[in-house]
């Protein structure tokens, strides 16, 4: 995970940053994303509430949040795919409201249901694809892309003979014929089973090393976590948080709880770093902003006093916790 | 080649390596003209004769007789012009017509027989003149009949010459109405309208593209249905194949526009086939596909005029078998046009791009 900036708004309003170099080096100083008070009504139903987000050039950007939240919606809006109520959405330069044809020559995008023609074999796909995308439809082209996303074998395979996880990274592969600047990917692991959702999570980071900026909502919060540089989480429409899952993480009043179990009574108040500590009956458990500091602290005062700790673990507060303190809501729920 | 092309090549790769739709484009269609064919264009054993004059005298009494008693022969009696008429609808293989005796008591007999379907009327005709042969002397101009014989050519329609345009325009309603409603509604569902919206292809090439697509598959389907016709169950193409091209055009595009009314409407693909086949199944019935128009009932007639394909099977079959010009099918044509347009006016008001409509 690396420390990007934790910039989420722009104190310049109506400003665009255009791309200079689509395949230049990682940089995170530019957005190439800017969304500004997004809004989309559904009847009496505000889906997307106000969504202000900015994506920056090379990055794996997330939006994460539970099912409803409006994450779909607000990628769609951003791909042109929906008009927004409200609110300005600019990619590359590109005003996507005004001008939503322009932008589909920038971005790539696969949807959330996996749309696919049947009788057509995965190249075919990629080809006819590349031609309705204006990108380079030549069979070379194709089968660089398949493997890419590692379906040499499949190639010749109608889209129903794929699985899931085939089938996903044929999809990606589609939303890659043109050659875009930024990738939409909206929940791309979602029934995958962990294998094939970890190979994803290593095609998705080798299109960022290879200069994409990937734009990806999820409802994981592990894949959150691991695989995306800054992480939108998203409720009831808005965004309640941006920043990177470290920083989100931290942001929390708890980062991590010690538990042991100890053979003879031991006082735990006070300990260095300790936000909160309980025991009960023979479990004791330290919550911390610092596990070292706190645990050196726990072990030291055990030994002093020649009380033995059984089952020593900590746990890490995850993004789970994030969205648990933001919404007081769990995100599986 | 360019992205519009490249879809309708990818629309004819999936109608091609579709099984179900190459069934129901090809083979359904084919086994109508097949089974149709061979159930009603089967030997003609039976031998009809009209007679006229029966009974003006005994001699030709006994010759009517005797044929009414053999096998293979069905004998009617009647007027003269009507006997003719039908001859030259092919109700007929023979007419036999006695004329009042002459002077010398010999009855001068006119033979008229149908010379456009030579195997039976060779039959007929030869079968008749034995009988007439039979009922006198060996010596001609001493026999009681005298024999003279006309041949007619009848504008006689087989069944099949009938049938097989009608099949064809039953098939160009079916993947017009059923195929193209069905696969679109399915597209929406699945989310593949969706997906072409993400590429910067516009919506009106890519059904632009469809329909190409589908036209090229109709004048397809109509080449090996009448090929097919022709080899196999005699069908007898006496019309213009180009004017026959025409309105198999005309009529997809106006069953194309049907079809792209019932993917508007229809939320999901069972309504879709359910609302397809409630249009396309009371046409297949009336509309003059296996059976003429008038033979259904009077009170079902003003609904008849109302189908579009009572003009396309009409038109067809006129160009085709009955050798009509193109200009003639003017009402045919302008209903089927005003139906497209109507059709894809509809179609493009009532456009949705997802099934669920939010």
């Amino acid at each position: 995970m690396s420390g990007h900036s934790t910039t989420t708004s722009n104190p310049q309003p109506g400003t665009t940053v255009a791309v200079q170099d689509r395949y230049g080096p990682a940089s995170n100083t530019e957005a190439i994303i800017d969304v500004r008070g997004l809004v989309k009504h559904y009847g009496a139903l505000t889906a997307v509430d106000g969504v202000t987000l900015k994506v920056m050039t090379n990055e794996i950007f997330g939006i994460l949040g539970p099912n409803g939240a409006g994450k779909t919606t607000t990628l769609e809006m951003v791909e042109g795919l929906r008009e927004p109520d409200a609110g300005s959405i600019t990619i590359a330069g590109i005003d996507v409201v005004a001008d939503p044809a322009a932008v589909k020559r920038v971005i790539g995008v696969q949807l959330q249901s996996i749309a696919l023609f049947d009788h057509l074999s995965a190249r075919e796909l990629i080809q006819l694809f590349a031609s309705l995308s204006g990108g380079d439809s030549s069979r070379g082209r194709a089968d660089e892309l398949i493997s890419l996303v590692s379906l040499d074998e499949k190639a010749d395979s109608y889209a129903d003979q794929l699985s899931g996880g085939q089938r996903q990274r044929l999809s990606i592969a589609l939303a890659l014929v043109n050659d875009p600047a930024v990738i939409f990917l909206d929940e791309p692991t979602t029934g995958l089973d962990p294998q094939a959702r970890r190979n994803l999570w290593d095609l998705i980071r080798h299109l960022r090393d290879s200069g994409k900026t990937v734009v990806l909502t999820t409802h994981y919060m592990e894949e959150a976590d691991v695989l995306c540089d800054r992480v939108a989480v998203m409720d009831h429409g808005q965004i309640i948080a941006c920043d990177t899952p470290l920083a989100l993480i931290q942001s929390l009043d708890v980062v991590a709880s010690i538990n042991a179990r100890v053979n003879y009574p031991l006082n735990i108040d006070g300990l260095p770093g300790a936000l909160d500590a309980s025991a009960i009956d023979d479990q004791i458990t330290v919550s911390t902003r610092d596990v070292p500091l706190t645990l050196s602290a726990l072990l030291a005062r055990a030994s002093e006093h020649g009380i033995q700790l059984q089952n020593l673990s900590t746990s890490q507060a995850t993004l789970e916790d994030v969205f648990l303190t933001l919404t007081g809501r769990s995100l599986r729920e | 080649m360019n992205a519009f092309w490249q879809m309708v090549a990818a629309n004819l790769k999936m109608t091609v390596r579709n099984r179900v739709a190459l069934f129901w484009n090809l083979a359904f269609p084919l086994i109508f003209i097949l089974l149709f064919g061979f159930l009603f264009s089967g030997d003609e054993v039976e031998i009809k004769v009209g007679i006229v004059g029966a009974d003006q005298s005994p001699t030709t009494s006994q010759v009517v007789e005797a044929m009414k008693a053999t096998d293979g022969f069905s004998v009617e009696t009647g007027e003269e012009q009507a006997e003719l008429d039908r001859l030259k609808d092919g109700d007929r293989s023979v007419v036999v017509v006695f004329r009042p005796a002459d002077s010398n008591g010999q009855i001068p007999t006119d033979v008229f027989w149908d010379s456009s379907s030579p195997q039976t009327g060779q039959v007929a005709l030869s079968a008749v003149q034995s009988f007439l042969a039979q009922a006198g002397e060996p010596d001609p101009s001493s026999r009681p009949i005298a024999v003279s014989v006309h041949s007619v050519v009848s504008t006689d329609l087989d069944y099949i010459d009938f049938l097989v345009p009608g099949i064809l325009a039953m098939t160009i309603m079916n993947s017009g109405i059923l195929g193209l409603a069905s696969a679109f509604v399915s597209y929406r569902e699945k989310g593949i309208l969706r997906r072409i919206k993400a590429t910067p292809f516009p919506l009106s090439s890519f059904i632009g593209a469809r329909i190409v697509s589908q036209l090229v598959i109709a004048v397809v389907q109509a080449v090996i249905l009448v090929a097919v016709g022709m080899a196999v169950v005699g069908l007898k193409i006496n019309g213009n194949l180009i004017y026959a091209l025409v309105m198999v055009i005309i009529g997809s595009l106006a069953f194309l526009a049907i079809g792209f009314v019932v993917a508007s409407f229809a939320r999901n693909q069972e309504a879709a086939d359910s609302l397809a086949n409630a249009i396309a199944f009371p046409m297949l019935f009336l509309a003059g596909v296996f059976f003429p128009t008038d033979a259904a009932p009077a009170v079902l007639q003003p609904i008849i005029k109302l189908m579009p394909l009572r003009y396309l099977a009409d038109g067809l079959r006129n160009v085709m078998v009955l050798n009509k010009s193109l200009p003639a099918q003017w009402l045919n044509i302008s209903v089927l046009v005003f139906t497209a347009v109507v059709g894809f006016l509809l179609a493009m008001k009532l456009f949705r791009w997802e099934s669920n409509a939010v």
